[in-house]
C-alpha cells in the first residue's frame, strides 16, 4: 500500500549571516553554508533519519521543519501545509526535541514547566492533569518532579523534552540528537518507543543523530548530509545498491571426496540472498568466494549448517567482509571528497 | 479566546511563581518601591510655594503633583523595558524558541510576557496613590472613574508601542536598544513628569507635545487633581487614542518581521 507523504521538502537551501549585531549596518555578512538544496520526502509513520557529521546541517533542517528557522530558497510542505504560509497548522501536528539542553524555566519544576509549555500547546486542564502524571512516569521524573528544572542533571533535561513533546500526542516527532546524554537505559527505552509508541496512533518521526548503530536500528530510511548536501537518500539496501555493494565472504573447507564438496556447493547455490558464487576445487578442498545480500550472521550460519550437515567435512578458513552502515559512511563521505 | 486567557494566566503565575522563588528578591522590592516617595515628600517640603504659579492649573502644592508624574512615568518604564527584559531573558534561556514552537501567536507572547510586570507596576502605581493620599495627605480626587480608566488605558498601549518597537531591536540586534534610554529619559524631562512643560522654552514646548507622555500626565493631573470633567480631558484622551491606533499596529508588525528576521538568521536562540 502506497503510504501518504508528509513531508515534502523541495531543493532548499539556508546560508546564515555572520554579522548579525549592530555589524551588519556597516558590513555586508558573510554566508555560512548549513543546506544546500536539499530534497527530500517522508512517508507517513516513517522512522526517517538524518545523519551527517557536525555541520553537516541536521540541525538546521530539523528546525526549518519546525518553523523556528526560514529557509531561503526552496519549498517545504508538511501535511499539505507551507512552512512559511501555514506555521500554525504545522505546529499544532509536532513535537519536538531540540538537541538543546535549555528552552525551559529553570526556576519552575519539571511539572511546573510542562503545565506551562501543555497549555501554550492548547491543552485543556483536565488533559494536563491526566497526561503530565502519565508522562512524566514514562520519562522516570515521577521522583523528581517538583525540583527546580536547574538542579536535573543532563539526562533528566533531555527526558523532560521529551515529556514535552508528547503531551500533545504529535502526529510528528522531531528529534534532534535525543539520545545525546540518555544513559544505556535511556536509550534502550527510546529504541523501544520509536518501535512501539505509547500514545495510540504512531507518529511519523524524523531522527538527526551521530549514532550510526542507533539510525540502523530504528530508522526506516536515512539521508546522509555531507556540508549541507544530501549524499544519497533510502534504506540501506537502496544505499547497497547505490554502491553496488553486497556482503562478501571467502570460505575454504575440505571433504572426504570431490561429490561431497559439489554436494554442499549445491546447496549454496541455491541460498536465495546469494548474488555470485566463484569457486576453486583441488582435489578434496574448495575454494568459494561469495557475494551475497543479506545480514553476514544470517547468511554464516546458513553457510555453516550446510557444511555439517556432511558428515567429514571441515571448514579451513573464513573470511567475512560486511559492510555496515558504519562503513557505508566512510565510503560515502570519502567519495564526495575526491 | 478561552485557549489565549489561559495562555495569559499561565503566563502570570509562571512569573509569579518566578519571583516568589526570589524570597528575599521580592521583599527588598516591596521596599525599595517607596523610597522616592519619601524623597520627593521632603523635596515637595523644600519647593513650598515657590512652585505654585508654573503649577496651579493642576494642583495647589507641589506634592501631588510630582506623586501623579512620578507614579505614571513608571507605567512609561515599564511600557519600554518590560518586553524587551523578558524577550532578551527569554531569547537567552531558549524559552522564546520554544514558545514560539508552540500554536501561540506572536500578539499573545507580546501581551502574556508583560501582563506580570503590569500587573506589578499598577499594583506600585496604586500605593503611590493610595500613600500619597492617606499618609501624606495629597488632595486626590477619585471621582471620575470611568475617565480615569480610558485614561489609563490609552496611556498604556501608546507607551507599550514604544516597548514593542524596543523588543524587536532587541530581537534583531541582540543587545539593548541605545534609543530606549533616551526615549524614557526624554520622555521625563519634556513630558512634564517633574515640572509641567509649560516652563519650557516655546519650541522645545513643540516637541512635548508630541510625547504621549505629555498628554496622559496633564490628563491624568486633571482627572485626579482638579476632579476635571470629561469635556476638559477629551482632547488629551483623543491624542492618545489615534496615536495607539496609529503606532499599535506598526509595532507588532514590526515585532513580526524582526521574528522572521531571526528566523531567517537563526538567532531565535542565543547565548
Ligand atoms: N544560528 C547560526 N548562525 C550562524 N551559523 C549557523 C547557525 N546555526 C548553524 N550554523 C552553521 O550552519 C552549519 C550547519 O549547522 P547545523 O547546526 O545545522 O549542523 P549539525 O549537522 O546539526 O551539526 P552537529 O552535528 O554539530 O549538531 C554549520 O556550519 C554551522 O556553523
Ligand atoms: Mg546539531
Amino acid at each position: 500500500m502506497e503510504k501518504n507523504k508528509v513531508i515534502s521538502v523541495e531543493c532548499i537551501s539556508k546560508f546564515y549571516p555572520t554579522e548579525v549585531g549592530l555589524m551588519r549596518i556597516f558590513k555586508k555578512a558573510r554566508l555560512i553554508r548549513a543546506l544546500k538544496s536539499v530534497s527530500f520526502n517522508v512517508y507517513e509513520e516513517e522512522v526517517f533519519g538524518i545523519l551527517g557529521p557536525n555541520g553537516a546541517g541536521k540541525t538546521t533542517l530539523i528546525k526549518i521543519l519546525a518553523t523556528l528557522v526560514l529557509a531561503d530558497t526552496g519549498k517545504t510542505t508538511m501535511f499539505g501545509y507551507d512552512v512559511k504560509q501555514n506555521p500554525y497548522d504545522i505546529k499544532n501536528k509536532i513535537g519536538i526535541i531540540t538537541g538543546d539542553e535549555r528552552g525551559f524555566y529553570w526556576r519552575l519544576t519539571g511539572r511546573e514547566n510542562l503545565m506551562f509549555f501543555g497549555t501554550l500547546s492548547n491543552l485543556s486542564k483536565t488533559e494536563l492533569k491526566k497526561k503530565i502524571p502519565y508522562l512524566l512516569d514514562f520519562v522516570k521524573l515521577t521522583k523528581s518532579k517538583d525540583i527546580m528544572f536547574k538542579e536535573y542533571s543532563s539526562g533528566m533535561k533531555t527526558r523532560l523534552q521529551l515529556a514535552r513533546a508528547l503531551l500533545t500526542k504529535p502526529e510528528m516527532l522531531l528529534l534532534d540528537e535525543p539520545t545525546k546524554s540518555l544513559d544505556i537505559e535511556g536509550k534502550e527505552k527510546f529504541k523501544q518507543l520509536l518501535k512501539e509508541p505509547i500514545l495510540g496512533k504512531k507518529p511519523t518521526v524524523i531522527l538527526a543523530t551521530h549514532s550510526l548503530e542507533e539510525a540502523e536500528a530504528v530508522c526506516d530510511r536515512f539521508m546522509i548530509l555531507k556540508k549541507g548536501e544530501k549524499v544519497i537518500e533510502g534504506d540501506i539496501e537502496d544505499i547497497r545498491n547505490f554502491l553496488k555493494l553486497s556482503n562478501h565472504i571467502t570460505i575454504s573447507f575440505s571433504a572426504r571426496n570431490t561429490d561431497d564438496l559439489k554436494l554442499i556447493i549445491k546447496d549454496i547455490k541455491n541460498i536465495k540472498s546469494l548474488t555470485s558464487i566463484e569457486e576453486k576445487i583441488i582435489k578434496n578442498t574448495a575454494d568459494l568466494n561469495i557475494r551475497y545480500k543479506e545480514n553476514p550472521v544470517d547468511f554464516l550460519t546458513t553457510l555453516i549448517a550446510f557444511c555439517k550437515n556432511v558428515e567429514g567435512c571441515e571448514v579451513l578458513s573464513l573470511n567475512v567482509n560486511s559492510k555496515d552502515l558504519k562503513e557505508i559512511m566512510h565510503l560515502i563521505l570519502d567519495i564526495k571528497k575526491v | 479566546m478561552i485557549k489565549i486567557i489561559r495562555k495569559v494566566f499561565i503566563f502570570f503565575w509562571k512569573d509569579l511563581k518566578n519571583l516568589f522563588s526570589y524570597k528575599l528578591g521580592s521583599v527588598l522590592y516591596a521596599f525599595s518601591i517607596f523610597i522616592p516617595l519619601i524623597i520627593f515628600y521632603f523635596l515637595s517640603q523644600l519647593v513650598g510655594d515657590e512652585a505654585l504659579p508654573y503649577i496651579s492649573k493642576y494642583s495647589l502644592e507641589y506634592f501631588p503633583f510630582v506623586l501623579v508624574g512620578l507614579a505614571f512615568s513608571n507605567y512609561f518604564i515599564f511600557g519600554i523595558n518590560s518586553l524587551s527584559a523578558s524577550i532578551r531573558n527569554e531569547q537567552m534561556m531558549g524559552t522564546l524558541e520554544a514558545m514560539l514552537s508552540t500554536p501561540t501567536s506572536i500578539p499573545t507572547i507580546i501581551f502574556s510576557s508583560v501582563i506580570f510586570d503590569f500587573v506589578l507596576t499598577s499594583l506600585q502605581i496604586f500605593l503611590y496613590i493610595l500613600f500619597g493620599k492617606y499618609i501624606f495627605n495629597a488632595d486626590i480626587h477619585f471621582h471620575k472613574i470611568i475617565p480615569m480608566m480610558l485614561m489609563l488605558f490609552f496611556t498604556i498601549t501608546s507607551f507599550g508601542t514604544f516597548g514593542i518597537i524596543s523588543a524587536s531591536f532587541i530581537i534583531v540586534f541582540k543587545r539593548g536598544n541605545p534609543l530606549a534610554l533616551l526615549i524614557t529619559q526624554s520622555s521625563i524631562l519634556f513630558g512634564g513628569v517633574y515640572f509641567p512643560f509649560e516652563m519650557l522654552p516655546g519650541w522645545v514646548q513643540l516637541f512635548s507635545k508630541c510625547l504621549p507622555m505629555t498628554y496622559s500626565l496633564r490628563g491624568m493631573r486633571l482627572l485626579l487633581l482638579q476632579n476635571a470633567p470629561f469635556s476638559e480631558i477629551l482632547p488629551d484622551l483623543l491624542f492618545l487614542v489615534i496615536f495607539t491606533m496609529i503606532f499599535l499596529p506598526i509595532s507588532i508588525y514590526i515585532f513580526k518581521f524582526s521574528v522572521n528576521k531571526a528566523k531567517k538568521d537563526g538567532t531565535l536562540i542565543q547565548y
